[in-house]
C-alpha cells in the first residue's frame, strides 16, 4: 500500500505500521489512520501523515528532547483506552509548531499524544491541571546562537 | 441543541454510562459532576478549542530549516548522535 504525500513523497507501508487513533487529534475527529514518517534531513522532527489525507502532515517531536523534566501523568482513563499494560512502554510525542521565525517555533506540552507501540493505538491527551500550554517556546533557556 | 432544566442535585444522563449532575449554582457560575466511563474524555470546552487550533497551525507550518538545525544541534550536544570523525592530523 501507498500514499502520495506532497511534502515527502510517495510513502508505502504495510497495514501493521499503521498508527490507530479511534478518536483522531483533536480539530481533526475524522483522521484515525496515520503513518509515523521519519526523513533523516528533519531529525529529530518527525511527522504524522494522515493515511486518509496525506497533504497533511503533523511535525511531532519528543518532550523529553527539549524538555528533560516533562512530567506527564498517565492515568487509567488513558491506560484503558490505549489497552495499555500495566508495565507497558510508551511512546510520546508533542506537537511541534515550526514557524518560519525560528524564535517562535513551539511544542504544544499541554496536549501530547500516546502511542501504545504494543497495539498502535494512540491518543492526544490533555493535561487541563498541569499549568503546561498549547504553544510553550521550543527554544526557551537555550544561550542565545553565537 | 436539546435544552433541559435542572436544579441543584438533579442529573440528566447520556447514552446510559455518562451521568451529569449539577452540584451547585453560585453567582451565575454553575459547578457539575461528570461520570462517564474512564475512556470518554471530559475537558473544558475553551482548553480543547486552544489544542485544535494549535494541532492546524502545526499541520500547516512551514517546519523551518532553522528551527530544524537548532534541534539537532541540541540533540549533538546531548550525545545521541556520533561524535564527528576526527579531522585529519595536521603534521
Amino acid at each position: 500500500m501507498h500514499i502520495e504525500s506532497p511534502h515527502f513523497g510517495k510513502l508505502a507501508f504495510d497495514p501493521d505500521q499503521v498508527l490507530e487513533f479511534p478518536e483522531g487529534l483533536l480539530g481533526f475527529p475524522a483522521l484515525s489512520r496515520f503513518l509515523r514518517v521519519g526523513p533523516e534531513d528533519y531529525e529529530p522532527i518527525e511527522f504524522l501523515v494522515p493515511v486518509d489525507e496525506p497533504k497533511l502532515r503533523f511535525p511531532v517531536l519528543s518532550p523529553y528532547l527539549v524538555r528533560p523534566e516533562y512530567d506527564l501523568p498517565v492515568g487509567m482513563a488513558e491506560r484503558e483506552a490505549l489497552d495499555l499494560a500495566e508495565d507497558g512502554s510508551l511512546m510520546v510525542f508533542c506537537v511541534a509548531n515550526l514557524t518560519s521565525r525560528v524564535e517562535d517555533a513551539t511544542l504544544n506540552l499541554l496536549a501530547p499524544i500516546l502511542v501504545n507501540p504494543d497495539n498502535r493505538r494512540g491518543r492526544q491527551v490533555v493535561l487541563e491541571t498541569s499549568g503546561y500550554s498549547v504553544a510553550e517556546p521550543l527554544f526557551a533557556g537555550d544561550p542565545k546562537p553565537a | 441543541m436539546l435544552v433541559i432544566k435542572r436544579k441543584a442535585g438533579e442529573s440528566v444522563i447520556i447514552g446510559n454510562q455518562i451521568r451529569i449532575t449539577v452540584l451547585e449554582t453560585h453567582g451565575g457560575a454553575v459547578r457539575l459532576g461528570i461520570e462517564a466511563p474512564p475512556k470518554v474524555s471530559v475537558y473544558r470546552a475553551e482548553v480543547v478549542s486552544d489544542v485544535e487550533a494549535a494541532n492546524r497551525a502545526a499541520a500547516e507550518g512551514e517546519a523551518s530549516r532553522e528551527a530544524l538545525t537548532r534541534l539537532g544541534g541540541k540533540r549533538a550536544a546531548k550525545g545521541t548522535q556520533p561524535a564527528p570523525e576526527p579531522g585529519p592530523e595536521e603534521s
